[in-house]
């Protein structure tokens, strides 16, 4: 995370501040090395469901996305855009808005009960137990609508997260892998692919750079 | 009663052809369509319900609008979340929320699935639209949601440690 420290001590004063999101399906685990080592007085934290790759259709990382004061998102920036962007003034500070309301597990229930051919229904169904921690039946529900519906990039990626997370490693890679294929040019999935496949190019003193070369180039 | 027709009845048991659903306070009756593994509903009496304006635009799109909130959606078949029918435009049941900066929540009262104002955290953003409030993790697993930085601007650095 080069230069983010910096950045935040020059323009916290204009009302600035540096949030750092690690993208990786392995968790906090993976990415706390390096946030350790970083010793950086920012915010950081691990967004293990690719939440803002979808959410600003990112296919690699790193990225720097700019959100002004009123919660609206600018742009992707360079690092160098967003020093510009950090010494413009700032308008007035304004009242905090009250959280998104939560969907109700209950109804989704009951649509997926009613429409039980739907596979987005079950997706959802699948992300809310996620949320209540119950496992077992977002597996059920992700692999429902993984059958129904097997053309869904994203909601591989995600029954892969949970797959993984429950230490089934083949399972998810073959998840990850069929997300890959329907969505080739996206390098969030490629290269988690690699870092669960092949963690000793990742996470045994630095990353591997010349054979991530040689993956790219012989299409893996 | 024949094989056949215990089939029928069999059929008919297993998927519904009406969806009843609360829409802001309007218990709805919904005529359901299905197109390969996704259900669609008509989009205009829930949209009535939210007082949603459906503004056909120039280029052949729609645009859902609810004040000056608006979302526009295709219909030329390459936006899942509508289909065009020879009864009007029908939205993707399970995104009819995103069309109506809406909600699922349950009524209590009718023990029906319900469309309930406010929009729960969405999936995609363009420059200018207000972030959804998604909520991640710390390193020590406390939650953080955006909206505790609104009031700061932010600089949001994504990174991965592969």
């Amino acid at each position: 995370m080069p230069g983010w420290q910096a950045f935040y001590e020059k323009h916290r004063e204009n009302n600035v501040i540096v949030v750092a999101a690690a993208i990786d399906i392995q968790g906090a685990e993976a990415a706390r090395p390096y946030i350790e080592a970083a010793d950086a007085e920012y915010v950081n934290l691990i967004d293990a469901n690719n939440l803002l790759g979808e959410l600003f259709g990112l296919r690699a990382v790193p990225n720097t996305l700019l959100i002004d004061e009123k919660g609206r998102f600018v742009g992707k920036a360079s690092q160098q855009e967003a020093e510009v962007w950090a010494q413009t003034p700032v308008g007035a500070p304004i009242e905090k808005a009250d959280p998104a309301p939560a969907t109700s597990l209950k109804a989704v229930e009951a649509l997926s009960r009613a429409l039980p051919y739907d596979a987005a229904l079950h997706t959802l169904r699948a992300e809310l137990y996620e949320r209540e921690g119950e496992a077992e039946r977002a597996l059920n529900a992700y692999e429902r609508a993984v059958k129904l519906d097997a053309k869904d990039a994203r909601r591989r990626f995600r029954y892969a997260k949970l797959l993984l997370q429950l230490n089934r490693k083949k399972e998810a890679a073959e998840q990850m892998k069929a997300a890959l294929k329907l969505d080739p040019k996206n390098y969030i999935i490629r290269k988690q692919i690699w870092a669960v496949e092949n963690p000793e190019r990742f996470y045994n003193g630095g990353i591997d750079w010349g054979w991530q070369r040689r993956q790219t180039e012989s299409g893996e | 009663m024949t094989i056949y027709a215990a089939l029928i009845a069999l059929a008919a048991c297993a998927q519904a052809d009406e969806l009843r659903i609360d829409a802001n306070g309007t218990a709805l009756e919904l005529d359901i369509r299905r197109l390969g593994a996704a259900a669609y509903v008509p989009l205009q009496p829930a949209a009535d319900a939210f007082n949603a304006k459906l503004e056909p635009l120039p280029d052949g799109s729609l645009n859902v609008c609810i004040g000056q909130f608006c979302v526009n959606v295709r219909l030329d078949g390459s936006d899942q979340r509508v289909l065009q029918t020879e009864r009007g435009v029908y939205a993707s049941a399970s995104r009819l929320p995103e069309l109506l900066n809406a909600h699922f929540g349950w009524n209590e009262t009718a023990q029906t699935p319900a469309l309930l104002p406010g929009a729960a955290p969405t999936r995609s953003i363009q420059p200018g639209e207000r972030m959804p409030d998604i909520a991640l993790p710390d390193l020590d697993g406390e939650q953080i949601r955006l909206s505790s930085f609104i009031g700061k601007r932010v600089a949001l650095y994504t990174w991965a440690s592969w």
